[in-house]
C-alpha cells in the first residue's frame, strides 16, 4: 500500500469522529430545523455516488477499448463504492424527505434517476460476482450502456413527471453551506479515496493469487 | 457496405428459417406473453372495467417479458449447437452478425405484439387502433430500442454462467427509459383525447434512444465479443 | 396542526418502518390528527420527531461504512493469506 494510506486513514477516522460534534454545533436551518442536519451526510454521499459512477464508467470504457487490466480493477472497485454511497444517499434522503416534504419518497427526477443509476451499479456488482468467466467484459459493457442511459432516464422521468404535476408542493431545499458541511465533504472524499484504494488493492492481490497459482503449475 | 448487409441478411434468413421450421421461440414466448396478460386481466379488471391506463403498461410488460425469453432462447440455441462460435469465426464483420440477430428478434417480437394487441384491447377495452400509423411507429421504435440492448447483452451472456438470471438483471435497468417512453406514448393513444405533441415527444425520445444504443452496440460489439 | 403532526411523526415513522409501507402511515395521518394535544407539552417534544429521523440516518451511514470496511478487511485478509501461502509454496519448490 502507498505511504500516504495509513496517515490518511487516521485523519479520515478522526474527521468522521469529530463531524457529529461540528454538525451538532452548527446553526439550525430556519424552516426545517433539526432534520436539515441530515444534509451534512446526505449531500456528500450523493456527490460521491455520482463521482464513483463516473470513475466506474470511464474506467470501464478504457478497459473495453484499451484492454488495460488496471482500469478493470478500478472500475470494479468504483462500482462497489457506487452501491455503498448510493445506498447511503438513497436511505438518508427519504428520512429527510419524510420531514421536509411529508412523504418518504417522491417520484421526482433526481430521486428516480438516482435510484435507476443505483440499480445499474447493483447489476454491475451482481454480474461481477455471478457472471463467471467473461464477466469483466460483460460488466464493462453494462457500465458503458449505463453511462449512455443517464440522459435518457433523466429526460424521460423529467417529462413524465412534468406532465403529471405533483400533488404536494416540494419546497426548494435550502442549503446550509457552512464549515461543517465542507468539512463533511472533505471527510467523504477522503473516505472514498481510501476505500477505492483498498478495494483496488483487493483486486490486485486476487490477480497476484492467480499469477502464483499459474507459477506453481 | 453491401457485404455488411449481405452478411446481416444471411444471418437473419438463417434465423428465420430455423424459427419457421420449428416455431419454438415464437410459440413459447407468445404463450408466455398471453399468460402474463391474463394474469394482469385477473388482477386489474374488475366488474368489466379496467384500471385507467393499465392497458399500455401491460402491453409493454408483456413485450418486455416475452422479449427476455426470446432473447435468451435464440442464443441458447446457438450455444447448444456450438454454432455461435462458428458464426463468430466466419470471415464476416461481427457488427453485421449483430444486425442480423437484432433484425430476427425484432421481427419475432413485432409478430408477438400484433397478436397481443387485439387481446389486450379486448380484455381491457383499450382503443389502441384509432391511430394505426402512430401505433405502428411507437411499437417499432420501442421494440428496436429494447432489442438493440437485449441482443447485445444476450450475445455477451452466451459464455457466462447463470445467463438466464443475468439477462434481465443487465437488460431491465438499461431498458427503463424506452419502457417508460413506450408506455407513455401508448397511453396517449388510449387516452380519450389524442395528444399529438405528447406522442411526438415520446416517439422522438425512443427514436433517439434507438439511434444511440444501436450505434453504441455496433461500436462495442467487437471488443465485447472478443475473449 | 403542523406541531401535532410532528408529535405523531415518531409513531408514524415506526409504523412505516415496521410495515415497510409508506402508504399506510399516510393513510393513518388524517385519523390521528384529531387527537387532543396539550399545548404545554409541545416545546420539549418538538424536536423528538426530527431526532427520530436524524439518528437512524447517521447511524445507517456509520454502520454501512463500518460493515463495508469490515467486509473489505475480511476479503483482503483472506487473499493476503493465500498470497503468503502460495509464495511459501513457490519458495519451497525452488
Amino acid at each position: 500500500m502507498p505511504k500516504w494510506f495509513t496517515p490518511a486513514s487516521v485523519i479520515c477516522a478522526l474527521m468522521f469522529a469529530v463531524s457529529p460534534l461540528l454538525i451538532a454545533n452548527a446553526p439550525f436551518e430556519s424552516t426545517m430545523g433539526l432534520v436539515q442536519k441530515i444534509s451534512y451526510y446526505h449531500m456528500p454521499s450523493a456527490w460521491i455516488f455520482l463521482i464513483a459512477g463516473i470513475v466506474c464508467g470511464v474506467a470501464s470504457i478504457r478497459y473495453l477499448f484499451q484492454g488495460n487490466l488496471s482500469q478493470d480493477r478500478l472500475a470494479q472497485a468504483a462500482a462497489e463504492l457506487v452501491v455503498l454511497f448510493g445506498a447511503l444517499a438513497i436511505v438518508t434522503g427519504p428520512l429527510w424527505a419524510r420531514k421536509a416534504w411529508g412523504v418518504w419518497w417522491q417520484w421526482d427526477v433526481r430521486l428516480t434517476s438516482s435510484l435507476m443509476g443505483w440499480m445499474v451499479s447493483v447489476a454491475y456488482v451482481l454480474v461481477r460476482k455471478y457472471g463467471g468467466p467473461g464477466s469483466d467484459k460483460l460488466a464493462a459493457g453494462l457500465a458503458l450502456f449505463g453511462m449512455a442511459n443517464v440522459p435518457f432516464i433523466y429526460i424521460s422521468v423529467n417529462y413524465w413527471r412534468t406532465i403529471h404535476p405533483k400533488t404536494s408542493v416540494v419546497p426548494k431545499l435550502p442549503l446550509q453551506m457552512g464549515i461543517p458541511f465542507w468539512f463533511c465533504v472533505v471527510a467523504f472524499v477522503l473516505l472514498f479515496t481510501l476505500l477505492l484504494r483498498l478495494r483496488v488493492r483487493l483486486e490486485e492481490q486476487r490477480a497476484r493469487v492467480d499469477e502464483l497459482y499459474l507459477a506453481l503449475d | 457496405m453491401s457485404r455488411f448487409f449481405r452478411v446481416a441478411w444471411i444471418v437473419l434468413r438463417k434465423d428465420l428459417t430455423v424459427e419457421m421450421r420449428s416455431l419454438e421461440i415464437f410459440s413459447t414466448s407468445l404463450f408466455f406473453a398471453v399468460s402474463v396478460v391474463l394474469f394482469f386481466a385477473v388482477a386489474f379488471v374488475q366488474e368489466g372495467r379496467a384500471l385507467d391506463g393499465a392497458a399500455a403498461g401491460i402491453l409493454w410488460i408483456a413485450v418486455a417479458f416475452a422479449g427476455t425469453l426470446a432473447l435468451g432462447r435464440t442464443f441458447e440455441r446457438e450455444r447448444q449447437a456450438e454454432t455461435l462460435r462458428a458464426l463468430l469465426l466466419a470471415p464476416a464483420d461481427r457488427p453485421a452478425i449483430y444486425v442480423g440477430k437484432l433484425l430476427g428478434i425484432i421481427a419475432l417480437l413485432l409478430v408477438t405484439e400484433v397478436v397481443l394487441l387485439p387481446l389486450i384491447a379486448y380484455l381491457f377495452q383499450a382503443g389502441f387502433f384509432s391511430h394505426l400509423l402512430w401505433l405502428a411507429a411507437i411499437l417499432l421504435a420501442g421494440t428496436v430500442g429494447y432489442c438493440a440492448v437485449g441482443t447485445l447483452f444476450a450475445a455477451m451472456l452466451v459464455r457466462a454462467r447463470s445467463r438466464d438470471v443475468l439477462l434481465p438483471i443487465l437488460l431491465y435497468p438499461i431498458a427503463i427509459p424506452v419502457i417508460i417512453a413506450g408506455v407513455r406514448a401508448t397511453a396517449t393513444l388510449v387516452a380519450p383525447e389524442f395528444d399529438v405533441a405528447l406522442a411526438r415527444f415520446w416517439l422522438s425520445l425512443m427514436a433517439a434512444y434507438d439511434v444511440v444504443f444501436v450505434t453504441l452496440a455496433l461500436w462495442s460489439f467487437e471488443p465485447l465479443m472478443t475473449d | 396542526m403542523m406541531t401535532r403532526l410532528r408529535r405523531l411523526a415518531p409513531v408514524l415513522a415506526l409504523a412505516a418502518l415496521l410495515s415497510h409501507a409508506p402508504a399506510v402511515s399516510a393513510q393513518q395521518a388524517p385519523q390521528q390528527m384529531d387527537e387532543f394535544v396539550p399545548i404545554d407539552k409541545l416545546p420539549q417534544q418538538e424536536q423528538i420527531p426530527a431526532a427520530n429521523l436524524l439518528i437512524p440516518a447517521y447511524a445507517f451511514v456509520w454502520i454501512a461504512v463500518l460493515v463495508y470496511v469490515g467486509s473489505i478487511a475480511r476479503r483482503l485478509g483472506g487473499v493476503q493469506r493465500d498470497v503468503e501461502r502460495l509464495e511459501a509454496d513457490l519458495k519451497a519448490r525452488k
